[in-house]
């Protein structure tokens, strides 16, 4: 496909110099809007490139397929394809939260396309997985957490659609309100299922590019024993610890996440 | 200070610094919580919900709080002092004010509008899961058209998502045809009026295929003048394809039908006067009672023989019918050579004789058989063999063989006769063409090798000719071979052992007749006339005969009439048999129909068998004494019965 269509239905925007690649992937819940923050800083360095997931933010909602995107696998495929139409070579891979796994898992379909992994609150398995496994969430916790997905999108689509500027609002603010979290509620009802239903534990012992695991101390989603968990079983991954509550640091912290990004490209860019 | 000076109020409140650490809650949180304002103080407020409240706080929530910097209508879940959810709409804003931003979160309880909520979500779910699609279209007064609702269907019917349409409804109207699209937008209600709406469009997806979407909807007038609809589209075209099939189907079967009582009619109007022309013939050229003179008897010989070839010619134009129509079945089975070729050359015989030909048959014939229908077998044998005999000379020979070759036989009847050119062969299948014999003394119709090769080809045969003229002709039929063949040959009849002696009240056995043609029943009397010992009673009707059957004693055999005035003979039979009197008297249906007619009537109404029309007197006189022998064993308790 050519890049073009590609561009279109991901949504790609293009920032930057013309130099090695890095591209952020929003994570659950919102659009590439979240990095708002944190990708111009590295528009000095590199050639920045911010996507949509399909269903989110502007992508192209019709290209959404309910089987292929019923599991992580199949957001990977569309990482995969974009990374290889662009022609993404040595790539940095900047994912927060469930793009974290769907980063890790094209970068096992196409190892040469990545350099290094950034995953931001990542993790393999949110379900428990009594006696060993701690994922955070019971299989109630699931099914309350979709119910009340579906609960706040059916009215949230409305409510941005019909959204009311502010006085004295800038266009930047009008342009984020319309533009975030106005995702296609059915896709994203899947997305969640698809998200909170995954297990790619057998997954990471698979992938070979070198990774930063940034970890929240306190991150209801991604909690603490899960970022050893994955620490222990990526091999080349780096573990840093975030003293701070939440689950989104690029939001939270704009500057403390960038500075744990930069550090990490220096110290292991190749002589 | 961590409580908030606005007690009672019917909402907790929480102010909380930028990073969400709890700086005051009121007395109505503390409540909801079962937790004291000092504990809460300096806790983060992610704290305050239940897990599947923190996960939308930190993934939803605070996303959209740090971009947006309001919140309104949120639905989350408190946790109580039990540990379980408390539901709640949350209301936030960043105030940004002060000397530091601050969160505000204010929590309504979520109960009212839940079950509002509640059913909308139900609803939803039932509409996203319906097959078709369920809508809500608007026609503004302007024009403009729009889905303010669209199902989750939409998506895979139709290509679009439900945001794309409730802006514009053009991406979706345009897959539709010029006149659903005039019927969606040009609707006009009148106030008050529910336009009811029920049409079937053509719709062309992405690739140029077509399918047919049925929309059922309601159209009404909205005060501001744009008019709204609800209802339901889905794609028809499986169903419609099946419907259209099913009505091309039984148009094609009555059709047929038609044709085939048609035919019925026809025959039996014709084979009716020939009943008459040829039984009479038979029956004065019997002798008996009365010697006619050798003139007399030279004359009704010819109007026997016309009669033959009257019937036969109505024969081969019934055939010819049926075989062009749909409704000519054959019923293929094994079938032994030796068989069919020994009666082709007992009927072949007479005319062999006559013509001072030689039919031969050579002994490869023998254990061979062929995948066929019998009956038809024959007629196509027979004719080969009779036009061999018809188109030879005198002193001439017939031979008829066979042979085996790759899971085929060969059938070939070749003749020392006058042979045919070339353009003659091109002509041979052509009906009513006898390639020059009409000026001969030949007798034939042109119809018979027509009827040939299209029974030979019904049988999934072939046919082939070869011909020298002056020298002879030769003609093959093939058939597929069959391993072995159980022939049960409905032509013979089965022998049935005679009575020795008399028995009392084998004189005067009653026969009844049902038969409305005055003629036909002329004829029967005549035949039986030869049967002494039977008194034949006859009726014209189905009334009549059910009048008869009250009163007299029950006949010893029944020869009903297929086609009577006031119902079939079938039918006649069917009522008959519910009297106990008459369940076990032989039955035989006299029919000028055709053969599978016939069968199929026999088999469902319980007859013993079919006699044709027109009748052969001998024949009748034999099968009407075979059959009053039946009947005689069946009543008689004390005789075994060695049926062969």
């Amino acid at each position: 496909m050519p890049q073009t269509a590609v561009r279109q239905r991901f949504n790609v925007t293009e920032t930057g110099v013309d130099g090695p690649p890095i591209v952020f992937a929003h994570g659950f819940g919102c659009d590439q809007s979240m990095w708002r923050f944190v990708a111009p800083a590295f528009e000095a360095t590199h050639r920045v490139i911010r996507f949509d997931h399909i269903g989110s933010g502007r992508s192209d909602a019709r290209a959404h397929d309910p089987h292929r995107h019923a599991t992580l696998e199949g957001y990977a495929e569309d990482v995969a394809e974009l990374v290889g139409t662009l022609g993404l070579r040595d790539a940095v891979f900047v994912g927060h939260s469930v793009s974290a796994m769907i980063g890790a898992l094209a970068s096992i379909r196409c190892p040469g396309r990545f350099q290094r992994l950034v995953l931001l609150g990542p993790s393999p398995r949110y379900l428990n997985d009594a006696p060993d496994y701690v994922g955070g969430f019971e299989p109630a916790d699931v099914d309350g957490l979709l119910e009340m997905l579906e609960r706040n999108l059916v009215g949230w689509a409305d409510y941005l659609a019909h959204a009311v500027a502010g006085a004295g609002e800038t266009a930047v603010a009008a342009e984020l309100k319309t533009s975030f979290c106005a995702a296609d509620p059915t896709i994203i009802r899947r997305f969640a299922r698809a998200t909170f239903l995954a297990d790619n534990r057998a997954d990471l012992p698979r992938v070979t590019v070198p990774s930063l695991i940034v970890q929240m101390e306190d991150d209801a989603i991604a909690p603490l024993v899960v970022g050893d968990y994955c620490h222990r079983h990526l091999r080349g991954s780096v573990l840093k610890r975030m003293p701070i509550s939440g689950h989104m640091p690029h939001l939270t912290h704009p500057r403390e996440t960038v500075a744990l990004i930069r550090d990490y490209l220096q110290c292991t860019a190749t002589p | 200070m961590s409580e908030l000076p606005l007690r009672g109020m019917p909402c907790g409140l929480v102010v909380a610094d930028a990073d969400g650490r709890i700086l005051a809650v009121n007395d109505r949180l503390c409540e909801v919580t079962g937790r004291s304002a000092e504990a809460l103080r300096g806790q983060n407020v992610s704290g305050l919900f239940t897990v599947v409240g923190r996960t939308m706080y930190q993934t939803y929530l605070l996303p959209l709080l740090r971009l947006h910097g309001r919140v309104e209508e949120f639905a989350i879940a408190l946790r109580g002092p039990d540990g379980h959810g408390a539901d709640m709409l949350i209301h936030a804003c960043v105030d940004t004010q002060g000397p530091e931003p601050r969160l505000h979160l204010a929590f309504v309880p979520y109960r009212a509008r839940r079950a509002v909520d509640d059913e909308l979500l139900r609803v939803r779910r039932a509409a996203d899961r319906a097959p078709g699609m369920i809508f809500e279209f608007e026609v503004a007064p302007d024009g403009a058209a729009r889905f303010p609702y669209a199902s989750d269907s939409i998506r895979t019917r139709y290509g679009c998502t439900p945001d794309q349409v409730r802006a514009d409804a053009t991406p979706l109207l345009r897959q539709f045809d010029a006149e659903g699209r005039a019927r969606l937008l040009g609707a006009q209600p009148r106030s008050g009026e529910e336009l009811l709406q029920h049409f079937v469009t053509q719709r062309v997806d992405d690739e140029g295929g077509t399918a047919w979407h049925e929309v059922h909807a309601t159209a009404r007038r909205r005060a501001d003048g744009s008019v709204s609809w609800q209802g339901h589209v889905a794609d028809v075209s499986a169903r419609l394809a099946l419907q259209e099939e099913a009505s091309r189907r039984h148009a094609a079967e009555q059709v047929r039908l038609s044709q085939a009582e048609f035919l019925g009619r026809v025959s039996h109007e014709l084979k009716t006067p020939l009943n008459a022309i040829l039984a009479f013939a038979q029956l004065l050229a019997s002798g008996e009672p009365h010697r006619l003179s050798a003139t007399q008897l030279q004359h009704v010989g010819l109007i026997g023989s016309a009669g033959g070839q009257l019937l036969h010619l109505v024969d081969e134009l019934i055939d010819v019918s049926r075989l062009q129509g749909d409704g000519f079945a054959v019923s293929m089975a094994p079938v032994a050579l030796d068989a069919v070729v020994g009666r082709c050359v007992a009927l072949a015989a007479p005319q062999a004789g006559a013509a001072g030909v030689s039919l031969s048959v050579s002994p490869r014939v023998d254990g061979l058989a062929v995948v066929a229908d019998e009956r038809r077998l024959v007629q196509v044998l027979a004719n080969l063999v009779s036009n061999a005999i018809k188109y030879n000379r005198r002193g001439g020979t017939v031979r008829i063989r066979a042979r085996a070759c790759g899971g085929r036989v060969r059938l070939t009847v070749d003749d020392s006769g006058r042979g045919m050119t070339p353009q003659q062969m091109q002509a041979l299948f052509r009906p009513f063409d006898r390639l020059g014999a009409e000026r001969s003394e030949v007798q034939g119709t042109g119809l018979g090798l027509v009827i040939t090769r299209q029974l030979v080809e019904r049988m999934g045969g072939r046919i082939e000719v070869e011909s020298e003229a002056g020298v002879g002709s030769r003609f093959h039929v093939e058939f597929a071979a069959a391993a072995a063949a159980a022939t049960v040959s409905r032509h013979l009849p089965l022998p049935l052992p005679r009575l020795t002696g008399e028995r009392p009240g084998d004189s005067a056995l009653p026969v009844l007749y049902v038969e409305d043609n005055e003629v036909n029943v002329v004829v029967m009397e005549a035949i039986v006339a030869h049967c002494p010992q039977v008194v034949l009673h006859t009726a014209g009707s189905v009334q009549a005969a059910l009048r008869h059957l009250a009163v007299a004693d029950p006949p010893v055999l029944l020869l009903i009439d297929h086609r009577l005035p006031d119902g079939t003979g079938s039918e006649l039979l069917q009522r008959l048999r519910q009297d106990p009197r008459l369940r076990h008297v032989p039955a035989y249906l006299l029919t000028a129909d055709t053969a599978e007619e016939a069968a199929a009537a026999v088999r469902a109404a319980g007859f013993d068998g079919v006699w044709s029309k027109p009748l052969d007197v001998h024949h009748t006189i034999a099968a009407l004494e075979a059959a009053l022998h039946w009947s005689a064993l069946q009543r008689d308790d004390t005789a075994t019965m060695p049926l062969q």
